[in-house]
């Protein structure tokens, strides 16, 4: 079957609970998993502040996607997405026409790989506060879960935060080299 | 006289721009990032003309394709209220 590369972003809306979100991106890998498609990353951007009011939201949850599938797989995902109210916008692009299935499946490793470095770095990071309190061990046991989610969002956070701050007051090149340009045409 | 006075005084201020994605081949082109493309648009959102911008034809193109997406996904303005 002829496979493409293709990358989905939506954006959710800003009121769901931490249970619903889950809830909503599982619902729409199990999509790409029931086509035979497979999902090689997903990118949590946290909430963003959106350029326009969406449904009188001004902020949104955005979710990515980069995946390998059939082409009916996206017929079958948007259409899903449609339905769904949860959804305030989505957007998919084609990537590659062609793909290599063993490096898509390299490449898939290699994500995992470093997912799971980066959660065991923050739970390492949490841990250390903590040491010598009682019940530290306990602790320990159950960080790997609840950091890998949390670690996520903060993720997030901090890009939306760093994009507000460069996004701010950035002269637009338009203005003053306008006046230059209309010389020369005259 | 006159007319060749002021094609002179015109070349001066003629400075070829060079297209910034041809030179900097490091610099990509994606509607994810909106940091990067608020660069190529007004104040007011509307994007750029190429004579002004100075980029090529081809960049250009892709410029304004991602700026479209990113407006799609609410992550650039289409038009802004402010100003």
């Amino acid at each position: 079957m002829r496979v493409r590369r293709y990358e989905t972003v939506f954006v959710l809306r800003p009121d769901l609970e931490e249970s619903e979100l889950r809830e909503t991106v599982e619902k729409f890998e199990t999509v790409i998993l029931r086509q035979e498609g497979t999902l090689i990353k997903r990118e949590d951007w946290g909430i963003r502040k959106l350029a326009y009011d969406v449904q009188r939201f001004s902020k949104g949850y955005y979710v990515l996607f980069d995946y390998v599938g059939p082409t009916s797989l996206i017929g079958e995902l948007e259409r899903t997405m449609k339905i769904n109210e949860r959804v305030m916008k989505f957007l998919t692009v084609k990537k590659a026409d062609r793909v290599d299935m063993e490096a898509i499946e390299k490449e898939k490793a290699e994500v995992e790989k470093r997912r799971r470095e980066e959660a065991a770095k923050r739970a390492a990071s949490r841990e250390v506060p903590r040491e010598g309190s009682p019940g530290a061990e306990e602790r320990h046991e159950a960080a790997p879960e609840g950091a890998d989610v949390k670690g996520k969002v903060v993720e997030g956070e901090a890009e939306e935060a760093d994009a507000g701050g460069a996004g701010g007051g950035e002269p637009s090149p338009g203005e003053d080299e306008e006046d230059e340009e209309t010389e020369d045409e005259s | 006289m006159n007319r060749k006075d002021v094609r002179k005084r015109k070349r001066t201020y003629i400075r070829r721009k060079v297209c910034r994605f041809c030179a900097d081949s490091s610099a990509s082109i994606d509607y994810k990032d909106p940091r990067n493309l608020r660069y190529f648009i007004t104040e007011r959102g509307k994007i750029i003309p190429r004579r002004i911008s100075g980029n090529c034809a081809k960049h250009q193109r892709k410029i304004t394709l991602a700026i479209k997406r990113a407006r799609h996904l609410a992550l650039m303005p289409y038009t802004s209220q402010e100003i």
